[in-house]
């Protein structure tokens, strides 16, 4: 294996000779598995920019600004995929759901021009069409409130620019679309959890990225915790509303597999974010 | 500061070192604690070159590889040195301070 593999392209040819000459007579012809892991990790952290030093609250200034993207995607992703299912709307109904759909995409592409002011406004102007459509409801739109709080905080603090693999981490939310549509009930619910075996991956993944960056940790946690938010909402609606709620121990057990995923990433995040703080 | 990070940067207050160099003088300041791996050696330069805390000041071919020498910036001397101080001061918490004994209240 080369081991300077895992390093951008662009480090390998300044700093590749250098590295070498200092791993050779380092461990010799036979780098320890800690020598391999250590090359493993600073690779991904060139890649991931953690290589330079950052503010705790530029991690999570930068995470808040994946989380709402995530968000933004994962409304846009899952909502259209049930418009595209054959669920029966209306015409009106159905316009509704794809104007809804085109206002996220606009807030999507505001908030990647990093214009945090308008993706906010947009965000709520879609979620406000959504949630007005008196067709079934289009539960991916849910998460956009939370969203357009992310977008409000960005637009009075804004981050810095987002440089390396951060920038794909927004795409996170269309592994768990994508397994839903690809594989159906390969993934079953759990505790009322949709694509349970890919929720718990994406979770899984960030907490083991925390070695490379924890923005995305933070950022996943924070998507989920908006999930967490919805879950309570609901529940809060439904016993205002007289509707029947599991019983406490199955409702407890609910919340407890909602709610500790969000907070182990956004706990453990928050604490690397600390340490990479210092030099 | 972190340990490792504040061994690298003892290990450059004498005299320029190339990375070999720095990982055998950070493992032998810090009396064998401070072990460093080459990936980690190298994140941990980016970080202090970034901060202008060290610089490349020398370059040489050695059986055809690059070997570059870090030497320490003034900031990065004060920067060491501040640290320093505040590791003493913590230490005086504890060690060689006479403090008036606890009896019962």
């Amino acid at each position: 294996m080369n081991l300077l593999s895992f390093y951008p392209a662009a480090y390998r040819r300044e700093r590749g000779d250098e590295l070498l000459e200092t791993l050779h007579a380092s461990t010799g012809d036979r780098p320890s598995s800690k020598e391999v892991a250590a090359l493993i990790l600073g690779g991904l952290r060139a890649h991931a920019g953690s290589d330079h030093r950052r503010t705790a609250r530029q991690s999570w200034l930068a995470a808040s600004r994946v989380a709402a993207l995530m968000l933004l995607i994962y409304g846009i992703a899952g909502s259209t995929q049930i418009l595209l299912i054959g669920i029966p709307y209306t015409p009106s109904e159905a316009v509704m759901g794809y104007a809804a759909a085109a206002l996220a995409l606009v807030a999507l592409i505001e908030g990647l021009r990093n214009h945090y002011l308008a993706a906010a406004v947009v965000s709520t102007a879609s979620f406000a069409l959504a949630a007005g459509n008196p067709g079934p409801q289009l539960n991916g739109y849910w998460h956009l409130p939370f969203a357009v709080v992310l977008f409000l905080v960005l637009a009075r603090h804004r981050p810095q620019p987002v440089t390396g693999l951060l920038r794909w981490a927004p795409a996170i939310p269309v592994l768990l679309i994508a397994a839903d549509a690809g594989l159906g009930t390969a993934f079953p619910d759990v505790a009322g959890i949709l694509r349970f075996g890919a929720f718990a991956a994406v979770v899984l993944g960030g907490l083991l990225w925390l070695a490379v960056d924890e923005r995305v940790a933070l950022a996943v946690g924070m998507m989920f915790g908006g999930t967490l938010l919805i879950q309570l909402v609901l529940i809060a609606s439904f016993a205002a509303g007289g509707n029947g709620l599991p019983a406490p121990g199955a409702l407890a057990g609910q919340l407890a597999l909602t709610g500790l995923p969000p907070v182990l990433l956004l706990l453990l995040g928050g604490t690397v974010a600390r340490r990479q703080a210092a030099l | 500061m972190r340990e490792p990070t504040y061994f690298i940067l003892a290990s450059l207050q004498d005299e320029p070192l190339h990375g070999y160099a720095i990982i055998k003088q950070a493992a032998t300041l810090s009396g064998g604690r401070v072990k460093l791996a080459t990936g980690t050696l190298y994140t941990a330069l980016d970080r202090l070159t970034t901060e202008a805390y060290v610089r490349v000041v020398d370059e040489e071919i050695v059986n055809g590889r690059a070997r570059r020498y870090y030497a320490l910036t003034p900031d990065g001397r004060a920067a060491l040195k501040a640290e320093a101080v505040r590791l003493a001061e913590a230490a005086r918490v504890v060690i060689g301070v006479t403090r008036p004994a606890m009896g019962p209240a």
